[in-house]
């Protein structure tokens, strides 16, 4: 009986396809990276078809690639080897559990950001998750699991952080937990005091087993929510000013982007172009409090920081949101939860791109302008983006590229990555979403016994090296 | 009905003026106006050109009939309404050249303007 059969017999018939339409859909990503199509797809439901699946994979050496929503746009869930099969997570999709008092949710792999939401906002309406920079149909669980990014990270830290436990199928197949959840169900408060084992499947990129549930910490949502605009000129002084305003600890969430973003999101068609005397960078900044008096105080202090500012340039510039919902329109709403709504326009191609990493504050305005040379000399627009993260103790940054996918360009931005990665990696940052080509580039510099751990770990999780195969130049 | 070049300014001012364009009686009333208006702002200055319609372009055009100089956090106060024009006018935070040649370019300019940032 051959692999498909095999599969057929596990999940069913119309939950396998070895079609050539779905293996070349399979096969990629919006991304610049190189593509290779799987042997099949298969859409397992339960954790017992997940479990059967690894069985069968382990005896016929076939490796498996985890694959929810396809929306990393880093080029993780593109098969490295030959003869791969995508295990699909999508039909996994269950909330299971939402525990009001430790706040928290248990949820399965294919329930999206939309999903979540709308649950939340329809059962639990004083709670929240995080909201992410993707389209809402986006995975929560592999956002978390990939160490992404929210409009709380920048109070709460990288979206790895929000796990408070999971549980998973190891590359051997067996089922095990992580976190507090160890102690039965309907207690997946937290992950300490105990070996902190949910860092085995946290960053893998699924090389370490599939993750079956996984709890993500929810927070309380504000009474009042409000945000403020904020132009600045300058890589370095905005870089400055976006760390003064962090350190104060009143702003719940700051995205600052290049102008070219916002101007995109004006509906300036491609390619946006920058102008002397343009402000280099908007940033939404949002702002909550449990009474408008406390908004109001936040705002105060938030002035006081730009009015300094201003003595070295007069041209900063913080607008409150009713004069931006007067200047921008319907596109205010677009801007304050970019790139959502705004994903229509940024894929506008076939081809999106990032290079991300996360930086140390010191080097944010070294970046922006270092970045900023990078990308215009390949000739790409201007659409970096910047988040502080977890309080104030790193950042986010990326330069996003959209692109149509003809040769040239391709070339074109594999070279413009690979330059924005290596200077990346000159600041030390730490980049996310690693593609494989870029994860080799990290070998030659990163202590070698963290590279000799992670190999070790690797090799006595899977013996049979099935998950993922090649991932992270492993 | 409103052209603009791609700049930050210019596309801000132009969605403003569309919406104001909408209305057929203030188009065909604009239409008919030949007048050239720089708004001079702290970021840069942006040129308004009435003429059978309206171009909105980065930079500062020949012979204009107004000159408006304000900066941004003004304009922003203007938006907001927290300023008046004429408040803005009288406390030097708005300077007008050329208000006294072309009153008439001036209170059309004026209505214009006021009725596009007001929303």
């Amino acid at each position: 009986m051959g692999i498909k059969e095999r599969l057929q017999e596990i999940v069913g018939e119309g939950f396998v396809n070895d079609g050539a339409a779905e293996r070349y859909i399979y096969s990629q990503d919006m991304t610049e990276n190189i593509t290779r199509e799987p042997i099949a797809i298969v859409m397992p439901e339960t954790v017992e078809e997940i479990q059967s699946i690894i069985k069968m994979a382990n005896e016929t050496k076939t490796p498996l690639i985890p694959y929810v929503t396809g929306q990393n746009v880093g080029g993780l869930t593109i098969p490295q080897v030959d003869g791969s099969v995508i295990v699909d997570l999508r039909r996994l999709n269950r909330i299971i559990e939402v525990d009001e008092d430790a706040m928290y949710a248990l949820i399965e792999p294919g329930v999206t950001f939309g999903h979540m939401r709308k649950y939340l906002d329809d059962n639990h309406p004083d709670l929240r998750y995080a909201y992410l920079l993707a389209p809402p149909h986006t995975s929560v669980m592999a956002n978390a699991l990939l160490q992404g990014l929210g409009d709380l990270s920048n109070k709460h830290g990288a979206m790895g952080d929000f796990i408070n436990g999971l549980e998973a199928v190891l590359p051997t197949g067996e089922l095990v937990r992580a976190g507090s959840g160890i102690m039965g169900d309907n207690n997946w408060f937290g992950r300490y005091p105990l070996p902190d084992l949910v860092g085995l499947f946290s960053g893998w990129q699924g090389m370490t087993g599939i993750v079956t549930k996984v709890a993500v910490q929810l927070w309380p949502k504000p009474p009042i929510l409000t945000h403020v605009a904020l132009f600045t000129f300058g890589e370095k002084e905005t870089a400055d000013l976006l760390i003064e305003i962090g350190k104060k600890q009143i702003v719940e969430n700051a995205d600052c982007m290049s102008l070219s973003i916002i101007k995109m999101l004006l509906d300036v068609s491609f390619p946006v172009q920058t102008y002397d005397g343009e402000p280099d960078f908007g940033t939404v900044i949002a702002i909550s409090g449990n009474t408008e008096v406390e908004v109001a105080e936040k705002i105060v202090v938030l002035n006081q920081i730009v009015h300094e500012a201003k003595q070295t340039d007069s041209r900063h510039l913080l607008v409150t949101w009713d004069a931006i919902a007067k200047l921008m329109g319907d596109q205010a709403n677009a801007w304050v939860n970019f790139p959502s709504d705004a994903f229509k326009v940024l894929a506008e191609f076939d081809g999106l791109t990032w290079c991300g990493a996360y930086f140390h504050p010191k080097n944010w305005g070294t970046a922006l302008a270092g970045g900023r040379e990078i990308v215009e000399r390949h000739g790409f627009e201007l659409m970096a983006f910047l988040k502080p993260m977890n309080s104030m103790h790193f950042g986010e940054l990326k330069f996003i590229i959209r692109f149509p996918k003809d040769d040239e360009t391709l070339n074109r931005v594999r070279k413009c990555n690979e330059e924005l990665f290596d200077f990346a990696l000159d600041l030390n940052a730490i980049p996310y979403k690693t593609p494989v080509w870029a994860a080799k580039k990290m070998h030659e510099r990163i202590d070698p016994g963290f590279l000799k751990l992670i190999k070790k770990i690797k090799e006595t999780l899977d013996p049979n090296n099935i998950f993922n195969p090649g991932r992270w130049g492993l | 009905m409103v052209s603009t070049t791609p700049d930050f300014i210019g596309t801000i001012l132009a969605q403003l003026l569309e919406k104001q364009l909408s209305d057929p009686k203030m188009l065909a009333k604009v239409q008919r106006w030949k007048m050239k208006v720089i708004l001079d702002t702290n970021f840069y200055p942006v040129s308004m050109i009435f003429d059978d319609g309206l171009k909105i372009q980065k930079g500062v055009v020949d012979a204009p009939t107004l000159r408006v100089f304000m900066t941004f956090d003004t304009l922003i106060d203007l938006v907001k309404a927290t300023k008046s024009p004429v408040g803005a006018v009288l406390s030097g935070d708005l300077k007008i050249k050329g208000l006294f040649r072309h009153p008439l370019a001036t209170y059309r300019f004026y209505k214009l303007i006021v009725s596009a940032l007001r929303g």
